[in-house]
């Protein structure tokens, strides 16, 4: 119910905003804040989840943040560094980035004896694949996963990561291959606007 | 697991049915681009540029103008993909054969919309002609790569309803960005919430020339009886459409066909083409702006204008005389 009241009120909030004004005044307040709250969209995954003789596929999110990218291809109107709102243009026409990924299972590891909650960190290139990586674009990364064990032990391991993707590269599918034996790997929907 | 199934069809259906129009148009486009295929344009021309010319224009499709004001070429807004977005068809195909353009001196953009701002049609245009320049408003540039062409950013802040942009001479050629009710941004939400800047019109005076190309822009009548008080137009290109009522007025950011008409008499221009119809379908069936132009153009209120109005099929050529 409450989902649906937030999503009536935002549609709402948004033809209000097409329908009553003609002028084109940026708005850097109501920037920030549709930004921040578009940032919340998780990227659903799965997770697997193993102990070498069991396993199974856990559903979880991931949050994307990207705190600096720095672009290959930029006019000379530009600059070609961006802090954290990341104009897509920039990004899938050549890039690299360091990100940070906030990650949740929905339910606890039931084999590989790690926390539900951890944290990625790394670096990607991104780069133009069809209509200057508008239409298709494709990443190659490594990260570094932070995740505990139960009896609170650092358990973090190192990753590969390749994605591909539409829509401005706002839209689009990542896997990573860990160096982990208890969870070998995990699939996301990629979501992210700016 | 079924209420979240439950929700997500529950955020599609009230996007669709608040009228967002980028839902409406995926819902209308995304089965035809699976299913049809876009329209061939047949014997398109193979000199769309000639000697001993004054004044030509050739409508490649959609807003796509190449113009030809005697010794020199512009092309307007290229978009020569069949598909918008990667996904959404095309109708009709382009009607400019690139392979028979010879000359190209300036590329103009108005704003970064998609069916406006073609990536891979201005890198085409790039490595065929190295020493054009493109021409780009205000906010375009976020939403440009780099190109190996001179890139030339005009200033449109100053334009508003009463006054023009500030003017840039470009190879003898004067480029004014002249007001237009329309938003910047690309991707929905930078362009309707955040309302990025970045859209112009544009007046293009060479010689004893002078074309005003609208763009994309909604109707205001103070804003072009203004270009039309500061400026002698010998032709106009003016978009029709999308509209849903198309023989009403009221639209915020594309004129209606009637209210396109009012534009055209607002500007006193000596000629008009109508663009920005057939070949995408936005709203109904992509022509249908066009159908309720021609026929408002039959109609009393507008019969003085029909001898003026020069409408283009898509690949045609006009060469005005006079």
């Amino acid at each position: 119910m409450i989902f649906k009241l937030i999503i009536t009120g935002f549609l709402i909030f948004l033809n209000l905003n097409i329908g009553l004004s003609q002028d084109n005044k940026e708005n850097k307040t109501k920037e920030y804040i549709t930004w921040g709250l578009m940032q919340m969209i998780p990227s659903p995954t799965l997770f697997q989840d193993t102990d070498g003789k069991n396993a199974r596929v856990q559903f979880g999110f991931k949050w994307q943040i990207i705190p600096v990218n720095i672009a290959f291809k930029t006019n000379k109107y530009i600059s070609n560094t961006q802090f954290f709102m990341i104009n897509p243009v920039r990004r899938f026409t050549g890039s690299i980035e360091a990100f940070v990924q906030p990650e949740i299972t929905t339910a606890e590891y039931k084999y590989s004896n790690i926390k539900s909650f951890g944290v990625s960190a790394g670096s990607r290139i991104i780069f133009p694949l069809v209509e200057y990586g508008e239409n298709l674009c494709g990443s190659l990364g490594m990260k570094y996963t932070f995740r505990k064990s139960f009896n609170e032990v650092n358990k973090g391991y190192t990753g590969l990561e390749a994605g591909i993707y539409l829509f401005g590269g706002m839209i689009g599918l990542q896997y990573t291959q860990n160096f982990n034996s208890r969870t070998n790997y995990n699939v996301s929907l990629y979501i992210k606007y700016f | 697991m079924r209420n979240i199934v439950y929700n997500i069809c529950y955020l599609l259906f009230a996007i669709w049915f608040s009228g967002c129009a980028y839902m409406s148009i995926a819902f209308n486009n995304f089965g035809d681009a699976i299913f049809e295929s876009t329209k061939k344009v047949e014997n398109k021309i193979q000199d769309p540029i000639k000697k001993d010319v004054r004044l030509s224009a050739l409508w490649a499709g959609h807003s796509t103008m190449l113009l030809q004001l005697y010794d020199k070429v512009i092309i307007f807004d290229p978009y020569f993909n069949n598909h918008l977005g990667g996904v959404f068809l095309r109708r009709v195909e382009t009607g400019l054969d690139l392979n028979y353009l010879n000359q190209l001196d300036i590329i103009c953009v108005s704003h970064s919309h998609m069916d406006h701002l073609c990536y891979s049609s201005i890198g085409e245009l790039s490595e065929k002609f190295p020493k054009a320049k493109l021409i780009f408003p205000y906010g375009v540039e976020k939403y440009l790569p780099s190109y190996d062409l001179d890139m030339i950013r005009v200033d449109n802040r100053m334009a508003s309803r009463k006054s023009n942009g500030k003017p840039v001479l470009i190879d003898s050629i004067k480029i004014t960005p002249v007001y237009a009710v329309h938003p910047g941004g690309r991707y929905a939400v930078d362009t309707y919430i955040w309302k990025v800047e970045g859209a112009t019109g544009y007046i293009v005076q060479y010689r004893d020339l002078c074309i005003y190309f609208a763009g994309d822009t909604g109707y205001d009548s103070v804003a072009f009886k203004n270009i039309g008080n500061s400026f002698n137009i010998d032709l106009a290109l003016i978009p029709v459409g999308p509209c849903r009522n198309c023989d009403s007025t009221g639209f915020w950011y594309h004129t209606s066909s009637v209210e396109s008409l009012e534009l055209f008499r607002d500007l006193k221009a000596k000629h008009m083409i109508p663009m920005h119809y057939g070949a995408i379908k936005y709203i109904k069936d992509e022509n249908y702006p066009f159908y309720v132009f021609e026929e408002l153009l039959n109609t009393t209120a507008y019969s003085d204008l029909k001898s003026r109005v020069k409408v283009l099929k898509v690949g045609e050529q006009i060469v005005f005389d006079e």
